[in-house]
């Protein structure tokens, strides 16, 4: 019997034949930039305004009667010295240039629409105002860590939330729904708040989960998922570095191999179920127009199969090497290629089918399998944005040895292959469930997907679907105001004025998790990874906090804890280390023991396999 | 579909996750219905709403 993920969860390793040396437990996270307006009745919609908002919501998480640890905002009261301080250190940040940013410039290209398709990134997120200013100051780039376990924090001028760590995907889209819960509650304080210092009673605050504003700017919804070392480094494999005299910069030469060629394929294949649906194009060699409709809002983003950035050039496979666990033995995949979803069924397999994928590779199924399944696409990159564009789901896209392939065929021999996995490997009842529903999405994007029960859920068939009514009932055009309009309010999350609520609401979108357990995730940390501790330190013990991360604890004993594995520090090994409500000299005393007699195994282990860090 | 198709909740670990898709339940069959959604909810009003919105929806570049 092969281990799964709850060998790991009861702290037993079994040792397993398979061609990688470790069974890394699947830990996933999500992490979702959300797109923010602020609608004053002076100034309009500003994007600086946007970025004073950020702060303004963010930081009104302090005023949600909340455990969090957070950076001296209890009192969110800014005198007028320290707007004055806030306000000179404006003033001294080098405004944002062009000149700083040759890659972007080189693809600024106006058209007779006056848009520019361009990635041009503006990276002074300083907001304009002396109170946003003060709030950027004070809060700093970490933000707030909350009492489930999650991230809460202003990045590029947007308001971000992290989920803590699970094995599960189902607890994932809890976790996700619930962090939309927490944004939303500080939306409507911060709405106020700003609304008093703007003396603009009539101020609105619009938050929208989605990935792009039309114009060619785009923001986050990326995935994490825990890989061992050997596969990520199949995957992400830098073979040598380039140092460019012009640019002075340093560039490092990826390999792109048959394991990142793989993973490529899954990727540009999986956006017909992971996509959240587009209206136009923001590709810089299109205009906006030339595509009405689009799976994926992502996919114009992705300007190469590899690289490490995650602002400009985006890579389907980003290389980012921060494992945020055990350096020797854990690595986390990035993934910065994915839609932000609304679905509740679009996000389960998403991070479903992304983790069984991986998982695959780790076993070598993938690898073994028979077939066209691990002949890399003949140009990933066209192939990714050939997917997206591809309504009918019968594009061919060539392989590298001259046979060709459509998104949906090279799906279902992944989904084939999955079932066999999840069988073979007795893995827990959830990864079943995924395989099954997998199955059953395929079979319906194969057939009518308008009148699928599992298909016509996803992100994109129901916003599909939607534009199509619309455009037939009203008379319109693809390109009309409407459905932009449309298709922005199905993203909303604030439910009076989002259309995915409304057909929620109804019963017309069917969900995947319960009320009920979204509302525990809100203040409770999923149980089974070192979130619990997490959240479980910052509910009883915040006063002995000096800082906190993803993989450590400083306290003001002068302590240091480090959480090298996602999995130790879960619910079933705390619980009975706060039993009797200890200090926290004990509770500290209790903690170092239990890791002290966790953590040999790893070393024992995978001693031999240590290597020095790489620079990320 | 006439209500709204829900999903048993499983346990929190990994164990237990209802297997769903082999529940031959009504509601996650389906009615055959195709999405012809606002023939039966109305979201005219949201669209009207934000269409100042998505006239002037610029973003900072993100991520």
């Amino acid at each position: 019997m092969l281990p799964t993920t709850k060998d790991f969860y009861n702290n037993t390793l079994i040792e397993k034949e398979c061609h990688m040396a470790t069974d890394i437990p699947m830990v996933m996270g999500l992490e979702t930039e959300y797109g923010i307006s602020v609608d004053t009745e002076h100034a309009g919609l500003g994007h600086l305004e946007a970025s004073y908002g950020s702060y303004e919501v963010v930081s009104s998480v302090s005023k949600l009667n909340r455990s969090l640890v957070d950076r001296g905002l209890e009192d969110i009261e800014i005198d007028e010295h320290e707007e004055a301080e806030a306000q000179a250190d404006q003033r001294r940040a080098v405004p944002f240039t062009d000149e700083d940013y040759p890659l972007s410039r080189a693809r600024i290209r106006d058209d007779d629409l006056n848009w520019r398709p361009t990635q041009k990134i503006d990276r002074n997120t300083r907001p304009s105002t002396p109170r946003g200013a003060a709030l950027r100051q004070r809060m700093g780039f970490t933000g707030f860590i909350l009492e489930n376990g999650a991230r809460y924090y202003v990045d590029m001028g947007h308001p971000e939330m992290s989920t803590p760590e699970t094995l599960n995907p189902y607890t994932l889209v809890a976790a996700q729904k619930a962090g939309d819960l927490i944004v939303e509650e500080c939306r409507r304080i911060a709405e106020v708040s700003m609304g008093v210092h703007a003396r603009d009673r009539d101020l609105k605050i619009h938050i929208h989960r989605n990935n792009s504003d039309g114009q060619g700017n785009s923001y986050a919804g990326h995935e994490n998922y825990l890989l061992s070392v050997d596969l990520f480094e199949e995957i992400v494999h830098c073979m040598s570095t380039l140092y460019d005299r012009a640019s002075r910069r340093h560039y490092r030469v990826f390999r792109e191999g048959p394991t990142t060629q793989a993973v490529a394929k899954f990727f540009a294949t999986r956006q017909i179920i992971t996509g959240s649906g587009k209206v136009g194009s923001e590709k810089y060699d299109e205009i906006r127009n030339a595509v009405p409709y689009q799976i994926s809002q992502r996919s114009d983003f992705m300007m190469r199969i590899v690289g490490v950035s995650t602002v400009e050039w985006r890579g389907i496979i980003n290389t980012r090497n921060q494992p945020l666990a055990d350096y020797a033995t854990m690595r986390r995949l990035h993934v910065i290629c994915g839609d932000s979803n609304m679905s509740e069924l679009s996000i389960y397999l998403k991070c479903g089918i992304t983790a069984l994928f991986l998982k695959m590779m780790e076993h070598g199924y993938i690898q073994r399998a028979s077939g066209d399944l691990m002949t890399p696409l003949f140009d990933a990159l066209t192939a990714y944005h050939t997917v997206s564009r591809d309504l009918g789901l019968n594009e061919r896209l060539p392989l590298a040895n001259a046979r060709t392939t459509t998104a949906l065929e090279t799906q279902i021999r992944f989904c084939e292959l999955a079932q066999t996995f999840v069988r073979d490997m007795g893995l827990a009842p959830v990864w079943h469930d995924i395989a099954r529903k997998w199955e059953a999405v395929l079979n319906g994007l194969t057939h009518n997907r308008a009148k699928d029960p599992w298909a016509k859920n996803l992100d994109w068939v129901v916003k599909e679907q939607l534009l199509q009514n619309f455009q037939k009932r009203h008379g319109v055009g693809p390109t009309d105001l409407s459905c932009r309009a449309l298709a922005l309010a199905y993203h909303d999350i604030n439910p009076d004025n989002s259309v995915y609520h409304r057909l929620f609401s109804n019963g017309k979108i069917m969900s995947i998790v319960t009320p009920e357990d979204i509302e525990r995730l809100k203040r409770e940390p999923p149980s089974d990874t070192r979130a619990w501790l997490r959240g479980e330190v910052i509910k009883r013990y915040p006063g002995n906090i000096v800082d906190l991360g993803w993989d450590y604890m400083f306290f003001n004993n002068g302590d240091f804890v480090e959480m090298k594995d996602p999995v130790v520090g879960n619910k079933e090994q705390i619980a009975p280390l706060l039993a009797d409500n200890p200090s926290f000299g004990v509770f500290y005393e209790r903690m170092k023991l239990l890791f002290a007699s966790i953590t040999p195994w790893k070393t024992e282990l995978h001693a031999a396999r240590a290597r020095p860090p790489r620079r990320s | 579909m006439s209500e709204q198709q829900q999903v048993q909740r499983p346990e929190e670990t990994t164990a237990a996750v209802p297997d769903t898709a082999k529940q031959p339940t009504a509601d996650l069959t389906g009615d055959g219905d195709d999405l012809d959604l606002d023939d039966v909810i109305d979201i005219s009003d949201l669209v009207e709403q934000s269409r100042n919105l998505a006239k002037n929806f610029k973003q900072r570049g993100g991520q």
